[in-house]
């Protein structure tokens, strides 16, 4: 359709390498075919070449220098910008977390272009694409329509795409092209909130509490039956700030945004500021001694009870740990 | 300190979205500002200190506009100025909405810090504050939850991946807020009274002089429409009630893990 090609930004983290095949999969989902390029921002050329040369690419555009960090974020955008004014381009895809998310607005910035954050869907129209997303905490949907041979910058909402990239059949054309004029980068220091690696946003199961679970020995059951399903334990901010579970558990609009296959809401009332980190998910079951609670609107199966008696119950019938 | 903050009248959305034939949010539903505008608006008043000063600017339909900016007086700013300009011909592509309010920060000039809220509950674009910043040429940072000012520098603490980034910044910078940052006071019987009678003074921007014309042909080329669509129905949840029976409630939820595969 388009002349220009479609980019991909990758920027390279070991801890976001699923979360790049991700992106490029939901891209080959939405531009049907249309050659894809990227361009990775890497520290040194491996591993990125081997974690995406078979990814079905047409082109990867390696960008190296040493001390690449995405931290750096004005340093980040600076190398991608440079990079992308040189090359004719049409839509160009980032993902849609926090660091890549501040790095494409800078980019975007830089070069002049439209940015559209947090696209979840694509669709071909006449000369151009429609993009979706979801406004107002989830209750509509925006469809913007963009042209295909302008340029426009899309970060992409991969938290829903899980099926990775098969290795493709198309042959990559693989550039390494060392960056020796870096941008000078500000002063921050960084302050991590935990070092363990956060595996709540790709869990396929999530068991998450609320206010109904009554303090932290409730929660000790949730994690129970986490550990059982091979899933995360979630919460809602009320939970969190009552000092029963940690804040990397937050779900929603201060926490994080999940997408199981199963989510459990035991306890929660389904306010939006929770749900729209939550109704995305595939299948969802709340515990709720009120049968009015909102959170039963986002359940496909609902049980009017008390968390606790039904959570201990179903954790007798799981007695023994499933195999994974 | 005296703080330039934009804030955006959104609509309110009743339980049952009404959207019109355009696919746009009904024009007579209830507007108020935008939610993190007003932790913005607090941002700039804790900030003011007693020498300093908020104004609040907005730009948007005359009536919405207006009633947002006296909102934003009630909380306490000392100054609102509405913004009009016939650049932004296509009222659906607000691509260039954030180069049109810097024209007008350029014409209010006075300010030592622009604040912004991260993003706008009905368009969730988040990019206002940085095409500020660029058109301006000043320092960005978005996702700010702590703000103080000392030395006429700016300290900042911003959200990130599994962490936090802290660091400093000459003024002016421009700032867009996140939802930790504060929790925004509520107007007063005096304040509302006072904002009532305020004069609301009006800016129009009718020429670019931040950004040539290639470049904003440029950046306002590529989005040409906009609409909203209801989200899709979710089929209701079946529901049973434990009490009733409580084993068939867990032999039921066993199913369903079975069936999705976990168990
Ligand atoms: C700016 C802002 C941002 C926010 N961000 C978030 C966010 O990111 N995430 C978030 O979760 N919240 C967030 N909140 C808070 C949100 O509005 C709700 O207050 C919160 O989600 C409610 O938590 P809850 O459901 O645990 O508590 P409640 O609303 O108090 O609900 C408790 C529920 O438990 C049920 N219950 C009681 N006893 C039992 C029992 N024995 N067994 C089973 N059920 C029982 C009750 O019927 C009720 O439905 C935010 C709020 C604001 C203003
Ligand atoms: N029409 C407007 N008038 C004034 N400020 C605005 C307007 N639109 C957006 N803003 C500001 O820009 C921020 C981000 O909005 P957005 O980029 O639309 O998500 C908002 O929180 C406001 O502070």
């Amino acid at each position: 359709m388009t002349e220009r090609p479609i980019y991909l930004v990758l920027l390279a983290d070991p801890a976001f390498t699923d979360k790049n095949l991700n992106l490029i999969h939901f891209a080959q989902d939405a531009f049907n075919d249309q050659p894809l390029n990227a361009v990775v921002v890497a520290p040194a050329s491996e591993p990125a070449v081997t974690d995406y040369e078979k990814a079905g690419l047409n082109e990867l555009d390696v960008l190296t220098y040493a001390q690449f960090s995405k931290a750096k974020v004005a340093q980040t955008a600076a190398t991608i910008s440079e990079f992308l004014t040189g090359q004719s381009h049409s839509a160009v895809l980032f993902g849609n977390d926090f660091g890549t998310t501040s790095i494409a607005k800078l980019v975007a910035a830089q070069l002049h272009e439209p940015l559209i954050t947090h696209i979840n869907d694509v669709s071909a129209v006449d000369d151009g694409w429609q993009l979706q997303k979801r406004v107002y905490n989830g209750n509509l949907l925006q469809q913007l329509t963009v042209k295909a041979n302008e340029a426009a910058l899309l970060t992409v909402d991969v938290a829903g795409v899980n099926d990775k990239v098969a290795a493709g059949k198309q042959v990559t054309v693989v550039k390494n092209r060392a960056v020796t004029k870096v941008a000078t980068a500000a002063d921050v220091s960084y302050e991590a909130l935990s070092t363990a690696v956060d595996q709540l946003e790709d869990a396929n199961v999530v068991v998450a509490g609320g206010r109904g679970m009554q303090g932290p020995e409730g929660f000790e059951l949730l994690q129970q039956l986490a550990d059982r399903l091979h899933g995360s334990l979630g919460a809602s901010r009320v939970a969190v700030d009552a000092g029963w579970v940690g804040k990397e558990t937050m779900i929603g609009m201060t926490g994080k945004t999940v997408v199981p296959d199963v989510y459990i809401a035991v306890g929660i009332s389904g306010a939006f500021q929770h749900t729209i980190g939550m109704d995305q998910s595939k299948y969802v079951i709340a515990i709720n001694t009120d049968p009015d609670a909102a959170i039963f609107k986002f359940a496909d199966y609902g049980i009017v009870g008390d968390g606790e008696t039904v959570v201990k119950q179903l954790l007798s019938q799981l007695k023994t740990p499933v195999a994974s | 300190m005296k703080s330039l903050v934009f804030i955006k009248s959104v609509r309110k959305l009743n339980a049952d979205p009404q959207l019109d034939a355009q696919g746009q949010v009904n024009a007579d539903a209830d507007v108020g500002i935008n939610y993190l505008d007003k932790l913005a608006i607090e941002a700039g008043l804790q900030l003011a200190g007693t020498d300093g000063s908020v104004t609040v600017a907005s730009y948007g339909d005359p009536k919405a506009t207006e009633s947002t900016l006296r909102d934003g007086l009630a909380m306490g700013a000392t100054k609102a100025v509405a913004i009009t300009s016939d650049l932004l011909t296509d009222q659906s592509n607000q691509v260039g909405l954030g180069v049109i309010l810097a024209e007008a920060a350029a014409q209010l000039g006075d300010y030592d810090v622009i604040l912004t809220g991260d993003q706008a509950k009905d368009d969730a674009q988040g990019c206002v504050g940085l095409r500020l910043a660029n058109a301006l040429k000043l320092p960005y940072f978005d996702r700010v939850n702590d703000l103080t000012a000392a030395d006429g520098q700016l300290n900042y603490q911003l959200l990130w991946e599994h962490g936090k980034l802290n660091g400093s910044t000459a003024t002016p910078a421009v700032i867009s807020v996140t939802d930790t940052i504060n929790k925004p006071r509520l107007p007063s019987f005096k304040t509302k009274m006072t904002a009532k009678r305020a004069k609301i003074e009006s800016l129009a921007v009718d020429q670019l002089t931040l950004m040539d014309d290639a470049t904003w042909q440029h950046l306002n080329a590529a989005v040409v429409a906009q609409r909203f669509v209801p989200k899709p129905e979710r089929p209701a949840a079946k529901i049973v009630n434990y009490d009733d029976d409580g084993d068939a409630a867990i032999k039921d939820m066993m199913a369903v893990l079975q069936q999705q595969s976990i168990i």
